[in-house]
């Protein structure tokens, strides 16, 4: 066969794939749903850079969820630790403009490990005392789940030996790496969701505040974020 | 000590059915939930209706996923201060609808405008004319409560637009119905904003829409076109503490939250779990709050804990109530001196001369003749609304004949004022009977004071108006020219109070340029718009 044939047959693998995973109408929801509410939390902030930066995340998780429903595992895991970065990413830089800067300009990477830094990253006691001091209780926790969730996605990104034998390299479904990809889409999702929630609610009015009604509904389990949102 | 939930909302929905602890009334009451008819469930504070309802929301997504539920927690709103009902109407309807259609995204049923910024053009020029339909309605209700926009009423989407948005969706997408979950639905203390929730409420149905809501007992206004028999199934989520399952259910609901060693010191001492939970009258909240408390499952820290909590602590929170609710604190202090002072002595004295006489019976409960002033059946209300009394029956008859409502207070508040509590409560409980209670009739003198107290909400609420639009500016006044305002402004009168207060004659003295005929002008401009205030 030529080279258009054998491309074409694997675009066929990957249809089937698509067939498949596309009848998780819930799962693809809920997954979609997340991605909005970042994309509708940027719509609050003020400043255009991290508000672009923010819409850039989400539109980053919306092709991750279309490299899972094409069957690309690897590539879906990749796009999906990239859109964890620059999640935290946002809210570093808007706490950091320097670095900011630098970023854009091409002249330094985004460093993870500065990102989740225990004592000044974006999930840090301090930061949070800084900026919804409420929240501190519960940062430790979300920089637990921000740390395992990447590590688990990098094994992927890096190919650490076992994943070859899981992703495969063959197109074919696979519900195990489609469950992780669900569970790891949502931490990742409330991670950044929770970063921003620290760093932004205070600043926003009460018409930005009850707009963003979903932020209640994923946190109404902590009680101070509740409180804010005008529930007690 | 274990750390209980205190709060649904502080539950984690996917955790909600592993708590959960059904009787055959909360079956009951779950199947009128679940039903395509209204249905309200009214319950005190802290007796579990929002449980209920996540239960109720639950046990219908697993029946079928062609079910969408949709649960609608108003929380308070900068809002709540409006005195347009129109405003406060679309409020409600943006905000229902706004959660609906998350749950349609969270389902797959709809996306959202993110995806116009990843298709290509032509694609998202093509978004299915039905989802476009509500998010369009959304968003004109939001715009018109924000102010944002200049949108003539009329123009703005009617119930019957919203109904029939949402009946195409579930066509489209074959959907069997919506079911809408209100909670605290009724914004306690604002009659007319109830009563918007009730036309609302009434208004949003349909083959394909349900409505459901948890309400409180004695706090909630239906207005007039709300029929209560005719428009919905009416639901109460009581337990009483004579039911023969009360104690185990009561266990179970602990059990279900509690570590191994407090489950062992339960089972240990059953009775002394018995007290707490009777002391409690039906309220889980009240239950987990005083077991949180002990720092030993002992009998000395129940008997403290039960008279800390139910001779003091119950109270504060009533009276914190009259804090925030400034208009009704009159009513809720004077409330609570009754019950402390007056009630619970008497029945008191009532269990007391029946021990010393060697009787076996005991009571919690007491009556008020149907014919009581209006202040104290007021003050009553807002006691049920806490929780300290429960509303038995109305419609009973007493001595001589007469008719009135019967009242249980809670068991707890009666057993605390025991030396000993636990040591009592067994003998007690035994004893209990609803059939005997103390009696208030129609003029007790226990009833002095009420009746200054009673200025009406609605009255209340007038004054505080009238306050506020005098004091607004002279801006408002459609009647005065730009040239006009800007001289008055220039002689020091800013607000239609001053303007008011200001006679023609020091109008035309203050004012360089303003006669006989424009001061009139002037005055009148005010006089009119403070009319149309006081006759509409």
């Amino acid at each position: 066969m030529d080279i258009q044939s054998y491309l074409s047959k694997l675009n066929e693998d990957s249809q089937g794939v698509f067939k498949r995973t596309i009848l998780e109408r819930e799962k693809l929801g809920t997954l979609h749903h997340l991605s909005s509410c970042i994309y509708e939390f940027s719509d609050c902030l003020l400043d255009p850079q991290e508000k672009q930066m923010l819409v850039t995340v989400s539109m980053q998780l919306e092709s991750a969820t279309l490299n899972l429903v094409l069957g690309l595992y690897r590539q879906a895991f990749a796009s999906l630790r990239l859109a964890l970065e620059m999640g935290l990413a946002t809210m570093y830089f808007s706490v950091n403009k320097m670095e900011l800067h630098e970023w854009l300009d091409g002249r330094s990477d985004i460093k993870w490990s500065k990102l989740v830094d225990k004592d000044n990253g974006v999930l840090s006691n301090r930061f949070s005392n800084a900026f919804f001091s409420e929240c501190t209780p519960y940062i430790e926790g979300y920089r637990e789940k921000a740390s395992s969730t990447y590590r688990k996605l990098s094994e992927y990104v890096h190919g650490n030996n076992e994943t070859w034998d899981e992703s495969g390299l063959k197109l074919s479904y696979n519900s195990e790496l489609l469950e992780f990809y669900y569970a790891s889409f949502k931490s990742t999702s409330e991670v950044i969701l929770f970063a921003a929630v620290c760093r932004y609610t205070r600043l926003l009015d009460d018409i930005s505040r009850e707009s963003l009604q979903f932020i209640p509904e994923e946190f109404n389990h902590i009680s101070e974020i509740r409180n804010l949102f005008g529930r007690s | 000590m274990s750390e209980f939930y205190l709060r649904t909302e502080s539950i984690k929905q996917t955790d909600i059915l592993n708590l959960s602890v059904v009787n055959s009334s909360d079956r009951n009451i779950l199947g009128a939930l679940k039903s395509n008819e209204p249905c309200l469930l009214e319950g005190a504070r802290g007796t579990g209706k929002s449980f209920l309802m996540r239960v109720a929301e639950l046990e219908l997504e697993a029946e079928s996923s062609n079910n969408i539920t949709v649960f609608v927690p108003f929380n308070m709103s900068s809002l709540i201060t409006t005195e347009d009902n129109l405003q406060f109407y679309h409020w409600m309807l943006a905000k229902t609808l706004k959660y609906l259609l998350n749950k349609l995204r969270r389902k797959g049923v709809v996306v959202s405008s993110l995806t116009v910024s990843l298709l290509s053009n032509d694609e998202s020029d093509s978004e299915d004319g039905v989802e476009l339909g509500l998010k369009e309605i959304v968003k004109m209700f939001e715009d018109s409560y924000k102010g944002a926009s200049r949108l003539d009423m009329s123009s703005l989407p009617d119930i019957e637009d919203v109904k029939e948005a949402i009946q195409l969706i579930c066509e489209e997408n074959s959907l069997d119905k919506v079911a809408f979950f209100f909670d605290e639905a009724a914004h306690v203390f604002r009659p007319e904003q109830q009563r918007q929730f009730f036309n609302l409420f009434k208004d949003l149905r349909s083959p394909y829409i349900t409505c459901n809501a948890a309400i409180y007992p004695g706090v909630t206004h239906f207005g007039d076109s709300f029929e209560l028999i005719h428009d919905c199934i009416y639901k109460k989520l009581e337990r009483n503490i004579s039911d023969p399952d009360y104690l185990q259910y009561f266990k179970d609901i602990v059990f279900k939250q509690s570590d191994i060693k407090l489950k062992e010191d339960i089972d240990r001492q059953r009775d002394l779990f018995n007290t707490l939970a009777l002391s409690s009258g039906g309220n889980p909240r009240i239950l987990l709050r005083t077991l949180q408390e002990l720092t030993k499952f002992n009998t000395s820290n129940v008997n403290s804990v039960i008279k800390s909590f139910y001779r003091n602590q119950i109270w504060v929170e009533h009276t914190e109530l009259g804090e925030k609710y400034k208009g009704h604190q009159g009513v809720i202090d004077w409330g609570r001196d009754f019950l402390e002072k007056s009630v619970i002595p008497r029945v008191e004295d009532y269990n007391n001369s029946r021990k010393e006489k060697g009787v076996d019976e005991s009571t919690i409960y007491f009556w008020i003749h149907k014919d009581a002033p209006e202040a104290v059946k007021e003050a009553l209300r807002l006691l049920t609304y806490t929780g300290i009394i429960r509303m038995i029956d109305s419609a009973v008859r007493a001595t001589r004949a007469e008719l009135g409502t019967r009242y249980e207070i809670k068991y707890g508040c009666m057993i605390s004022m025991e030396g000993s509590p636990h040591g009592e409560s067994a003998e007690f409980y035994k004893n209990l009977s609803i059939k005997k209670f103390p009696e208030f009739g129609k003029n007790h003198n226990s009833y002095l004071g009420s009746d200054v107290l009673l200025q009406d909400n609605d009255e209340i609420q007038y004054k505080e108006s009238l306050k506020s639009l005098l004091e607004k500016s002279i801006d408002v006044l459609a009647l005065l020219t730009p040239w006009q305002k800007e001289k008055l402004k220039t002689a020091g009168i800013h607000t239609i109070e001053n303007l008011h207060a200001n006679t023609e004659e020091s109008l035309i003295e203050k004012i360089y340029g303003v006669g006989p005929a424009r001061a009139r002008l002037m005055k009148n401009a005010a006089n009119a718009e403070l009319l149309e205030y006081i006759s509409g």
